[in-house]
Order: C-alpha cells, then structure tokens, then sequence
C-alpha cells in the first residue's frame, strides 16, 4: 500500500508524526515553562523566605481544602480535626493560629452534635478541648454561648465569626 | 524508505515539535503564573480573615499581633504576584491597627497606623479626602464582605 500510494501514505506519515510531535513538545515546554516561571518568581525572595511562602501557602490551601469538605456529621468533623492535627506538626509558625481557630471551631460544632443527641458528656469534653485553644489565640470569652456562636457559624463560613455591625 | 518519506518524517517531526514547544512554554508559564496567583490570594484571604475574626474576639496583643503577621506576609506575597494582590486592600491592616492601638491606648502608634492608611488609600484615590470615619467605614465594609465568602 506504501508503495502504491505514496502520496497519502506520506500525508498519513505526516499527520501522524506532526500530532505526536506536538505533544510530545508541548508537554516537555509546558513542563519547563512551568518549573522556569516558578524559579523566576521565587527568585524575587531568598531561599529561606521562599520555603516559608510555599509552606505557608501549601497548610493553608490544605486545610481549607479540608474545611471546605467538611459536613455536619461527627465523622466528618473528627476527621477534618484528625487533617488539621497531621497538618500542625509540618504547618509553618504563621499558620498555627489559623489550624488552632479551625480546631477550636470543629471541637464547638461537635460539642453542639453530641449536645443534640444528648450526649452531655461527650459535649462538655468537646468544649473543654476547644476552650484552652481559643484562650491561646487570645480570646478572652470562651463561654458555652461563644462556643454555640462558633459552631453555629462554622458551616455558614468561618468569616461569618465576623460580627456584621460596627468595628470594635 | 524512499528519500521522500525520509524527509517527510523529518519535517513532520520538525514541525510538530517546534509548533507544541512554541505553545507549551507559554501555556506552562501561564499556568505557573495563574498557580501562584491563586495561592497567594488564598493566603491573602486567609490571613485577612483570620485578622478580622481576631480584631473582634481576641485581646490587643494577640489581634495586634494577627494583624502584624498579616502585614508582613501580604509584603512578602506582593512580591510574588504583583499584579493580583493590588497595594489597594493594604490599608485594611494598617486601619485594623490603628483601632487595635486606639483601643490599646497607644495613641501615637494608632496616629501612626492610620497616617499609613490614609497614605496607601491617597495613592489610589488622589481627590479623595481622607477621614477617620471613611477608613473605618471601608474597614467595616471589608469585613462584611468577607464575612459573605464561604471557603
């Protein structure tokens, strides 16, 4: 066939060739592109500073991704605190108060769950792990209502802890 | 192989490789580019947030302190993604600041803050005047729009 019809058996070669080529070259340059623009970037920082970013970004973006997941089940609330626990040894020190408010606001909606299904003391203990964490972030009322307050709002959005009227 | 296909495969070869080089170094940057920025933003949110949950419940020290960080990774994150992360939203902090050291007592270094504030805001609004009232207004409007943002 290759020799009957050279004509379109060379513009078969050619397609054939000419697409696989081009991925091939297009995945390689988008692959060196990427590590190229990254280096570039980061290259405005030292290399110190440079790992601080990234690791900050990475807990971050981690445990939002984790938070977001999260629904209003006791499971799935132990398990985004069992994320944000494997994620606290390796989060850089600026982030620790962030994974802290979001473990205080997991142990609230879990204390408010087992409050519901009258567990009582499931909830005290609940709250009492949340407590100690939002006093070392500085919150001076960490009350059974400010709890409530927490876990009311942290399905909504943990911004909504935010009051809406008023600046202090 | 006759000469033709030899150079057929060549060329073939040739011109798939320098078309997708072409348009997948672009497309790697750019992709590089939007990661980065999408990070940086993320953070940016983050630690807003953060900073606002704990101008309101915390005391001075550890809402001064949110703030500060906040500051100083916002200038580390500029760096990195110039054109999202706008010098516009910077004076939220610095406003933030002013009022934790209002709050505090320190009233020079509230001066201080909201002297900064009002120069990150003038840089951008040159005919505006600048009062106390309108920063603390923008502050307000901040934080209820991060309160709407579910994340």
């Amino acid at each position: 066939m290759f020799r009957r019809f050279p004509i379109i058996a060379n513009f078969f070669l050619a397609v054939g060739l000419t697409l696989t080529c081009w991925y091939v070259g297009n995945f390689a340059a988008s692959m060196a592109g990427y590590v190229c623009e990254r280096h570039r970037v980061f290259a405005s920082l030292d290399r110190e500073q440079g790992r601080d970013i990234r690791t900050l970004n990475e807990s971050l973006l981690a445990s939002a991704l984790s938070h977001i997941m999260t629904k209003n089940t006791k499971e799935s609330l132990q398990l985004d605190l069992s994320n944000l626990q494997k994620l606290r040894p390796e989060a850089p020190p600026d982030a620790l108060p962030l994974l802290d408010l979001r473990m205080a606001a997991d142990h609230a909606s879990l204390a408010q769950l087992y409050q519901n299904t009258n567990e009582a003391t499931s909830a005290t203990a609940q709250r009492e792990m949340a407590r100690p964490l939002l006093r070392g972030l500085g919150w001076t009322n960490t009350s059974d209502a400010v709890l409530d307050e927490v876990a009311d709002k942290r399905f909504r959005s943990p911004t909504s802890l935010i009051p809406s009227e008023g600046a202090k | 192989m006759s000469q033709l296909t030899k150079i057929v495969a060549l060329v073939s070869c040739a011109l798939g490789l320098i078309v997708g080089a072409a348009s997948g170094a672009s497309s790697g940057r750019e992709s590089a580019a939007a990661i980065i920025d999408a990070g940086c933003l993320s953070a940016q949110n983050e630690l807003s947030v953060f900073s606002a949950v704990q101008f309101h419940y915390a005391d001075s020290d550890h809402a001064r302190q949110a703030v500060l960080s906040e500051m100083r990774i916002d200038g580390i994150l500029q760096r990195l993604s110039p054109k999202m992360l706008s010098a516009r939203s910077l004076y939220i902090p610095y406003a933030r600041l002013a009022l934790i050291e209002d709050a505090a007592g320190n009233t020079s270094a509230s001066q201080a803050a909201f002297e900064k504030a009002k120069e990150i805001v003038r840089e951008h609004h040159p005919k505006e005047e600048v009062t106390l009232v309108k920063i603390k207004q923008g502050l307000q409007r901040y934080d209820d729009a991060l309160g709407m943002i579910r994340y």
